[in-house]
C-alpha cells in the first residue's frame, strides 16, 4: 500500500463511520432565510452609512454648522464595514464569507473592499491597481504612478493616482473610475491622496502635508490651524487623524493628533501614536509603531488619545505584521515570528486581552518583505 | 411545495449523507460538520435556480463547504458555539488491524492547514482530478500539486517509521 492509497483508505474509513441526523428541508430553508435576512441587514447598514456620509461630510468640509434653530434628532453615527483579510489566495470578509482571489500577497501592497463587494488591490508587480468582482474574478487592471490606494472610511469609494498623474476615483456601484484633475505639484512629481472623504471630495497633498481638497472642478487650498498630513477620517467625518512633521525630539515617527475640521483645531495630540486608524464606529483608534515592515505592538486609544488597550504578541521574536479593525470592538492582527517566519492571525478585544487565534500558526515567508495576512485598508 | 422546493428536497435526500462525510473530513468534528453542511445547503438553496440549471450542484456545494470551512472568523465562532459540558460523541472506533497506522494518518490529516486538508479530502476522498480540485478551490493546478506533495511529505515524516507503508513492505519482503 503506498501513501496515496493509505490516505484514500483511511479517509474513506473515517467518513464511512459518520452517520448524522438527516437534515430536513424545513431546517435548511430556515437557515437560508436567516442568511438572507443578515445579507439584507448588512446591505441596509452599508447604504445607511453611505447616506450619512454623503449628508454629513460636505457640511463639515464647507465649515457650516449644518444645524438649524429647530431641534432635530441626532443622527445615529455611521459605522463603517470591518476589515477583510487576504491570505493564501483567499479573502475573508467581515461576515466570515470567503472569496478566492488569484493573487500572491508578495505582489500586493494594499487591498480594500468596496461596499458593492468589489475587491481593489494595489499591486507591486505589475505596478497597477486591479479591481476584482465580488466573486474574485478579475474585472480590470489600471496602470498607476504609485502602488497605493486610498479608501473612503465607509468603503464606498477608492482613489489612486493614474500613470498620467490624473486622480482616479472608483465609487461603489460605478462601472468605471471617474477622472479627477492631477494634484498640482512642481515638475513631474506626483502628489498623494491622503484621504477620500467621498467620491467627490479628496484630501490631497505632497506626501508630507495635506494641502488641498480635490474635487472634479480642481483643487481648493485647505487652510488648517497647523501643517499636518491627514492619515484617516472618522466614519462620520467629524474628526481627522493627522500626522505632524517629525521634529528633532520625535524624529522617528513624529507626533500625531486628532483634528476637528469644523472647529478648525487640533483636539488631541501625542507623540507615540503613529499610523492612527479609526474604528468602524469612529469611537476608538489603532496605532502601530515599528519598522522593517513589522510592528512591536498594537495600541488602542479613545478619542482623547488616552490609551485603552495594548496587544503585544507573546515571544521575543514575535511581532505584529498587519492589523485592522474587524468590528468596532475587535482587532484582527497578523502575527509573525521574524526568526522562524511562522504566521498566524488573531482576533483581539479592544483592551488587547484574550487574543483568539483565528488563523492557526503556519510557516510563511520573510515578514521583512511580505505580509502573509493583508488587512484591508 | 413548489417544483423548485421539491427538486431541492430530492437533492437533499439523495446527497446529504455523502456531503456530511466530506464535511466531517474537512472539519474533523461531527457537530461542526453538521453545522457546516446545513449552512452550505442553505446557501445552495438560495442559489438553487442558478445552480441546478448548470448541472454542477455537487461541485457548487463542495466549493461552498470549503470556503465556509476556511472562513477565519467563522472558525472562531464555532469554538464558542460548541462549548459544552457534555462529553462529545465518540470518534469512530478503530480496531487494531493496522497497529495504529490509520490513527497516525488521521492525526496528520487533522493537523494540515485548512487549505491543504481540503486538497487532500477532494483528491483522495472525493477522488477529484487535480484540475477539478483546483477549480473547486479556486486555485491553480500547480498549487494543488504542491499542497498534495507537502501533505504526502508530512505523512511520511510524521507517521512512525515502523508503521510506514514502505517499512512494512520491506519487513514483509524480509520475512519471506
Amino acid at each position: 500500500m503506498n501513501d496515496e492509497t493509505l490516505l484514500t483508505t483511511e479517509l474513506s474509513r473515517r467518513a464511512d463511520a459518520i452517520a448524522g441526523a438527516p437534515l430536513t428541508f424545513e431546517s435548511v430553508r430556515g437557515r437560508a432565510h436567516g442568511i438572507r435576512r443578515r445579507r439584507r441587514t448588512r446591505a441596509a447598514a452599508v447604504v445607511a452609512a453611505a447616506v450619512a456620509l454623503a449628508v454629513i461630510v460636505p457640511t463639515v468640509l464647507s465649515g457650516g454648522s449644518g444645524g438649524s434653530d429647530g431641534i432635530e434628532p441626532a443622527p445615529a453615527p455611521p459605522t463603517a464595514p470591518g476589515s477583510s483579510v487576504l491570505h493564501d489566495g483567499a479573502l475573508t470578509l467581515p461576515d466570515g464569507d470567503t472569496v478566492q482571489v488569484d493573487v500572491d500577497n508578495a505582489d500586493v501592497s494594499q487591498m480594500g473592499v468596496l461596499t458593492d463587494g468589489r475587491i481593489v488591490v494595489a499591486m507591486l508587480q505589475p505596478r497597477a491597481v486591479r479591481v476584482y468582482g465580488p466573486d474574485g474574478s478579475l474585472d480590470e487592471q489600471y496602470p498607476v504612478e504609485a502602488d497605493v490606494i486610498t479608501m473612503s472610511a465607509g468603503g464606498d469609494a477608492v482613489a489612486w493616482v493614474a500613470k498620467d498623474l490624473t486622480v482616479q476615483v472608483l465609487a461603489s456601484g460605478a462601472a468605471e473610475p471617474a477622472t479627477l484633475p492631477a494634484i498640482p505639484m512642481p515638475g513631474q512629481a506626483s502628489g498623494g491622496i491622503d484621504a477620500v472623504v467621498d467620491a467627490q471630495h479628496l484630501l490631497v497633498g505632497d506626501h508630507t502635508t495635506t494641502t488641498g481638497i480635490l474635487t472634479p472642478d480642481g483643487v481648493e487650498d485647505l487652510a488648517t490651524s497647523k501643517p499636518f498630513r491627514v492619515i484617516d477620517v472618522s466614519p462620520s467625518g467629524d474628526l481627522w487623524a493627522v500626522a505632524f512633521m517629525p521634529t528633532v525630539e520625535h524624529e522617528q515617527y513624529g507626533c500625531s493628533g486628532l483634528y476637528d475640521p469644523e472647529a478648525g483645531e487640533v483636539v488631541a495630540q501625542r507623540c507615540d501614536t503613529p499610523g492612527l486608524q479609526f474604528s468602524p464606529d469612529g469611537r476608538h483608534l489603532l496605532s502601530l509603531a515599528g519598522d522593517n515592515n513589522m510592528y512591536g505592538e498594537a495600541l488602542m486609544f479613545d478619542r482623547d488619545l488616552t490609551q485603552v488597550g495594548r496587544f503585544s504578541p507573546e515571544g521575543e521574536t514575535v511581532v505584529v505584521s498587519r492589523a485592522g479593525w474587524s468590528d468596532p470592538t475587535h482587532l484582527v492582527v497578523g502575527v509573525t515570528d521574524w526568526q522562524t517566519s511562522r504566521w498566524s492571525l488573531v482576533r483581539v478585544g479592544l483592551d488587547g486581552s484574550d487574543p483568539e487565534v483565528v488563523g492557526p500558526e503556519a510557516p510563511g515567508r520573510n515578514p521583512e518583505t511580505i505580509a502573509e495576512y493583508i488587512v484591508s485598508a | 411545495m413548489t417544483d423548485r422546493d421539491a427538486d431541492f428536497t430530492a437533492y437533499l435526500q439523495a446527497r446529504q449523507a455523502r456531503l456530511l462525510r466530506t464535511a466531517y473530513l474537512l472539519t474533523g468534528d461531527q457537530h461542526q460538520a453538521e453545522d457546516l453542511l446545513q449552512t452550505s445547503l442553505a446557501k445552495l438553496y438560495l442559489a438553487w435556480d442558478k445552480v441546478r440549471d448548470h448541472g454542477s450542484v455537487d461541485a457548487y456545494v463542495r466549493r461552498i463547504m470549503v470556503n465556509e470551512n476556511n472562513s477565519l472568523w467563522r472558525r472562531g465562532w464555532k469554538k464558542r458555539e460548541f462549548a459544552t459540558d457534555e462529553v462529545p460523541e465518540g470518534r469512530p472506533v478503530h480496531d487494531r488491524y493496522d497497529e495504529g497506522l490509520g490513527a497516525a494518518v488521521w492525526d496528520v490529516v487533522q493537523t494540515l492547514p485548512r487549505k491543504a486538508r481540503a486538497v487532500v479530502v477532494l483528491r483522495y476522498y472525493e477522488q477529484l482530478s487535480e484540475a477539478e480540485t483546483a477549480d473547486t478551490l479556486g486555485i491553480s493546478v500547480g498549487t494543488v500539486k504542491s499542497q498534495t506533495s507537502r501533505a504526502l511529505a508530512a505523512l511520511r515524516e510524521r507517521t512512525p517509521v515502523e508503521l510506514s507503508p514502505s517499512h512494512r513492505q520491506s519487513n514483509r519482503e524480509e520475512e519471506r
